[in-house]
C-alpha cells in the first residue's frame, strides 16, 4: 500500500492544502488550550512597571544610590563582574582600569583615582597593566592638580616599564608645576635621548631653563635686600652707641633695635633710621597743661627745639585758648626715668644734645618731651612734685 | 733604537704578560721624549701594535698603552699617523676583535662611552690630541660618524655629570668639543635648532671645578658665533647665549635700579662673593666671542639693549692683560658707537685693504707691547 502511494504520488491540490493547515491548526489550538492555565507572573506588574523598569540596569536612568539594596539583576551583573572568586586578580585589574577609564572620560577623576587604586591593590603580576594604572591613576591626579601624588604615581609608573613617553611626559611637567627646575630639564632630557626633535618637550625643557633664571634672580634678590637690611642696621647700632643714646628695656635684659620700634600708631612708620649719617627720630611733645600731644614725624638729630618749636608754633594751636604758647615762652623737660623728676632742656640745645644726656632714656622707640609756658602754675606744679 | 722594531713580537697581545709589561713600559719611556715619539710614529707597525694594547684584558698594560698613545698623539706628527689608514685595521682583523678596535676613534670612544671604564679620561685626552691639528679634524669626524656612537651620546655623556662610575672626569671632551668645531659640519650639528644641542653645553662656561671642561666649552662657544646665519637664534630666548658669555665676566658690583632692570636676570643682583672668569685665555675667548656676535646690525642692537655695556665696562677697570683688555675695547668700541657711525650692516663682510690691515696689525702690537 505504501508503496503504492508513493508511485501514485501527486501533487497537492490547492483545496486540499488548505483543509490541511486549517486542520493543523486546529490541532494546535487544541494541544494549547489543553495546557493549564497559569497567569504570567515573572513580567513586570502593570501598575508599577515604570517602577520596575528604573531597576532594571539596561534601562535605569539614574544610577542606584548608595545605601539602598541593589536591585537582584544589577547584583548579578555586579557579582559577576567584581567577585573575587569569578575573576582572577589579572581580570579584576583589568576591570578596574576600564572603569577608571571610564570615569576619567567623564572627567570624574576622583572616582577614577579610586578605581585605579583598586585596580593596584589586586596586585596581579601584569607589570604592564599595573605601570598602566599608576600612569592612569597619574593622569587623574594631574587634572586634579594634585602635582606630588602625580609625581609619585609616575615614578611608581617608570619602575614598572621604561621607557614610557606618557608618564615620563607627565613627570617632566609636575615637576615644572612644583618649581623643581632642575629635575623638569632632567626628565626632558631623558626623553630628548630617545627622540631629540620632540617639539613639546623642547618647549618645555625651556620654559623650565627660563623658568629657572627668574626664580635665581629673585633669590638673589632677597638675599640683597637682607644684606642690605643688616648693614643698616649695623649703622643704626653703631651710631647709638657712638652717641651713647640710652634705650629703656624693662628687665635685665640689653636692649636690642627690637625696643626702637615705635609703639605709638602714628610713629609705626617712622622708626629712627640714619639719613646721611645723621640720626632722624619720632618725637612726641606733651602738653600736659591741656593734656594734649604734638607728634613730631622726623626731628633730625641737629635740628634744636628752638627750630622745631618755631615751626609748629607758628601758628597758635586750637587748645591754646589763651594763646600763651609762643615759642620764647615755652620751657622743654623731659622725664628722669630713675629720679621721675622733670629735667630742663635749653631750647637752643639739639635733640642730639637731649638725648645724649646721662639722665635720658628713650621709650618705645619714640623720645618724648614735656612742654610748659615759662613760668605757668603748671610747670611749677609738674616740676616740684 | 731598532730594539724597539725587535719588541713588536714581544708587544703581541697573545704574548707574556711579564713580556708584555715590560716592553711597553719600554715603549712608554721612550714616548717621553720628542724624538722618541717621533722615530715610534714613524714606523706604523709599532703603532699599531701599541693600538691593539688598548683593549689588552690585562688592566696595568691597556693602562701603559693608553699612556703611550696619549704621548704619540700629542704631537701633530703622531696625530697624524694615528689617524691615517696605515693604523686603521683591515676588514679581516675586525672581525676577530670586534668594531671596537677598527680604528683609533672606534676604540676611544667605546671607553668614553663606557660608564664602567676606567680608562675614559686617557681616552678623551687622546681624542682631544688628534682633533687639535686642522687637519685631522674631518678625518676625525669621519671616523666617528662609522662608529655607532653618535654626537648626540657623546654630548649627553659629557652633560651628565657622574655618567662614569669609575671616577673619569670626562673633561677633555670640552677640548674635543673644541677642536671639532673648527669643521662646519660638526657646526650645524650643534647649532641644530630641532634640537637641543648647545643648549646643553652654554651652562658650563661657569663650572668651576674644572678649567679644562670650561675652556673646551667656551671655545666651542667662540667658533659657533662664526655662523653669522645662527647669531638671532643663539641670542634669542631658545639658546640665550648672552648671559653665559657675560657671567664668567661680571664681578660683584652694583648698579642702580634703571641700569639693573635693562640687564637678562642672570646677571643682576650678583652676591658680593662673585668672582671674575681667573684664566685670561678664557676671558679673551669670551670677548672673542661676544665682538663676533655684533657682526651685525640686528645682534648688535640686541646686545646694547641688555645693557652689556656696563657689565663691559666694569670688567675694563678689572682686567690687567694687555691681550684680553684690547680683546675687550674691541667689543666696547663697536657698542658704544651708533648705528649710523657704524654704517655697515654686517662688519664680516667689510673688505679690509692690506694696507690698512697692517697698520691694524701694528697698533695693536704696539699696544700689546707698552
Amino acid at each position: 500500500m505504501k508503496e503504492e502511494s508513493l508511485r501514485n504520488k501527486r501533487p497537492m491540490s490547492d483545496e486540499e492544502r488548505q483543509q490541511l493547515a486549517e486542520q493543523l491548526d486546529k490541532e494546535l489550538d487544541d494541544y494549547i488550550n489543553s495546557l493549564p492555565k497559569t497567569s504570567y507572573t515573572d513580567g513586570w506588574p502593570e501598575d508599577r512597571w515604570e517602577e520596575e523598569m528604573e531597576k532594571h540596569p539596561f534601562f535605569m536612568t539614574k544610577s542606584p544610590s548608595q545605601d539602598a539594596e541593589l536591585p537582584p539583576l544589577l547584583e548579578g551583573i555586579q557579582q559577576l563582574k567584581y567577585d573575587e572568586e569569578e575573576n582572577t586578580p589579572e581580570e579584576l585589574a583589568a576591570t578596574y582600569k576600564e572603569d577608571g577609564n571610564f570615569n576619567f572620560k567623564c572627567k570624574k577623576y576622583r572616582v577614577a583615582v579610586i578605581s585605579y587604586t583598586e585596580g593596584i591593590r589586586q596586585n596581579c603580576n601584569n607589570k604592564d597593566l599595573n605601570a598602566q594604572l599608576y600612569n592612569n591613576r597619574a593622569a587623574s591626579h594631574f587634572f586634579l592638580k594634585n602635582y606630588r601624588s602625580c609625581l609619585r604615581d609616575c615614578q611608581e609608573a617608570l619602575k614598572l616599564k621604561k621607557p614610557y613617553v606618557k608618564a615620563q611626559t607627565r613627570l617632566a611637567q609636575c615637576f615644572l608645576f612644583l618649581h623643581l627646575h632642575d629635575d623638569c630639564i632632567q626628565a626632558c632630557d631623558d626623553i630628548l635621548m630617545d627622540s631629540p626633535s620632540d617639539k613639546e618637550i623642547l618647549d618645555l625643557r625651556n620654559k623650565a631653563v627660563n623658568s629657572k633664571k627668574v626664580q635665581e634672580r629673585e633669590k638673589r634678590k632677597l638675599a640683597a635686600a637682607q644684606r642690605k637690611d643688616e648693614v643698616n642696621e649695623k649703622a643704626l647700632l653703631k651710631a647709638l652707641q657712638d652717641r651713647n643714646i640710652q634705650i629703656y628695656k624693662k628687665g635685665a635684659e640689653k636692649w636690642s633695635l627690637k625696643d626702637l620700634e615705635p609703639q605709638s600708631p602714628e610713629a609705626i612708620h617712622s622708626k629712627v633710621h640714619l639719613e646721611n649719617n645723621r640720626l632722624v627720630w619720632p618725637v612726641i611733645f606733651l602738653y600736659p597743661e591741656y593734656q594734649t600731644t604734638d607728634f613730631i614725624q622726623e626731628f633730625s638729630e641737629d635740628s634744636t627745639f628752638e627750630d622745631q618749636l618755631n615751626v609748629m608754633f607758628e601758628v597758635c594751636p586750637e587748645w591754646d585758648v589763651e594763646e600763651k604758647y609762643k615759642p620764647p615762652h615755652l620751657q622743654v623737660y623731659f622725664e628722669n626715668q630713675n629720679t621721675g623728676r622733670l629735667c630742663s632742656v635749653p631750647s637752643k640745645s639739639t635733640l642730639l644734645q637731649a638725648l645724649s644726656d646721662k639722665r635720658y632714656f628713650v621709650i618705645g622707640g619714640t623720645p618724648s618731651f614735656i612742654i610748659f609756658v615759662t613760668g605757668s602754675d603748671t610747670e611749677k606744679k609738674y616740676v616740684n612734685s | 733604537m731598532d730594539e724597539l722594531t725587535e719588541m713588536l713580537n714581544y708587544l703581541d697581545v697573545r704574548s707574556r704578560l711579564d713580556l708584555k709589561t715590560i716592553s711597553l713600559q719600554y715603549v712608554l719611556g721612550v714616548t717621553g721624549s720628542e724624538d722618541g715619539k717621533l722615530f715610534i710614529v714613524s714606523r706604523p707597525p709599532l703603532v699599531k701594535t701599541v693600538l691593539a694594547l688598548l683593549h689588552d684584558p690585562s688592566a696595568s698594560v691597556a693602562k701603559d698603552a693608553f699612556l703611550c698613545i696619549v704621548n704619540l698623539s700629542a704631537e701633530e706628527a703622531g696625530a697624524r699617523v694615528l689617524v691615517s689608514e696605515d693604523c686603521c685595521s683591515g676588514s679581516e682583523e675586525i672581525g676577530e676583535k670586534g668594531m671596537k678596535s677598527a680604528n683609533i676613534v672606534a676604540s676611544v670612544l667605546s671607553h668614553i662611552v663606557d660608564p664602567e671604564s676606567s680608562l675614559a679620561d686617557p681616552a678623551c685626552a687622546i681624542l682631544s690630541n688628534i682633533t687639535r691639528p686642522s687637519c685631522t679634524v674631518q678625518r676625525v669626524l669621519d671616523l666617528i660618524s662609522q662608529t655607532d656612537v653618535t654626537i648626540e651620546k657623546l654630548v649627553t655623556v659629557f652633560t651628565r655629570i657622574g655618567y662614569n662610575k669609575k671616577g673619569a672626569t670626562l673633561h677633555y671632551l670640552g677640548p674635543v668639543f673644541s677642536n671639532l668645531s673648527q669643521s662646519s659640519t660638526f657646526r650645524s650639528y650643534l647649532l641644530d635648532r630641532g634640537q637641543c644641542v648647545i643648549q646643553r653645553l652654554v651652562p658650563f662656561t661657569e663650572y668651576k671645578d674644572s678649567i679644562i671642561r670650561r675652556g673646551g666649552i667656551v671655545g666651542t662657544l667662540r667658533n659657533c658665533c662664526f655662523d653669522v646665519a645662527s647669531h638671532m637664534w643663539l641670542l634669542g630666548p631658545d639658546v640665550d647665549i648672552l648671559p653665559r658669555l657675560l657671567l664668567p665676566l661680571a664681578g660683584s658690583e652694583e648698579f642702580d635700579e634703571e641700569d639693573n632692570e635693562k640687564l637678562p636676570p642672570e646677571l643682576q643682583y650678583l652676591s658680593p662673593d662673585k668672582n671674575r672668569e681667573p684664566d685670561p685665555d678664557i676671558r679673551r675667548m669670551l670677548l672673542e666671542a661676544l665682538l663676533q656676535l655684533c657682526a651685525t646690525k640686528e645682534a648688535r642692537e640686541f646686545i646694547r639693549k641688555c645693557n652689556s655695556y656696563i657689565i663691559l665696562r666694569e670688567f675694563h677697570k678689572w682686567e690687567q692683560d694687555r691681550k684680553v683688555l684690547l680683546a675687550c675695547e674691541n667689543v666696547i668700541d663697536i657698542l658704544i658707537r651708533t648705528e649710523d657711525e657704524i654704517g655697515q650692516d654686517n662688519l664680516q663682510d667689510v673688505d679690509v685693504p692690506d694696507d690698512l690691515r697692517n697698520s691694524f696689525h701694528k697698533m695693536d702690537e704696539d699696544f700689546l707691547r707698552d
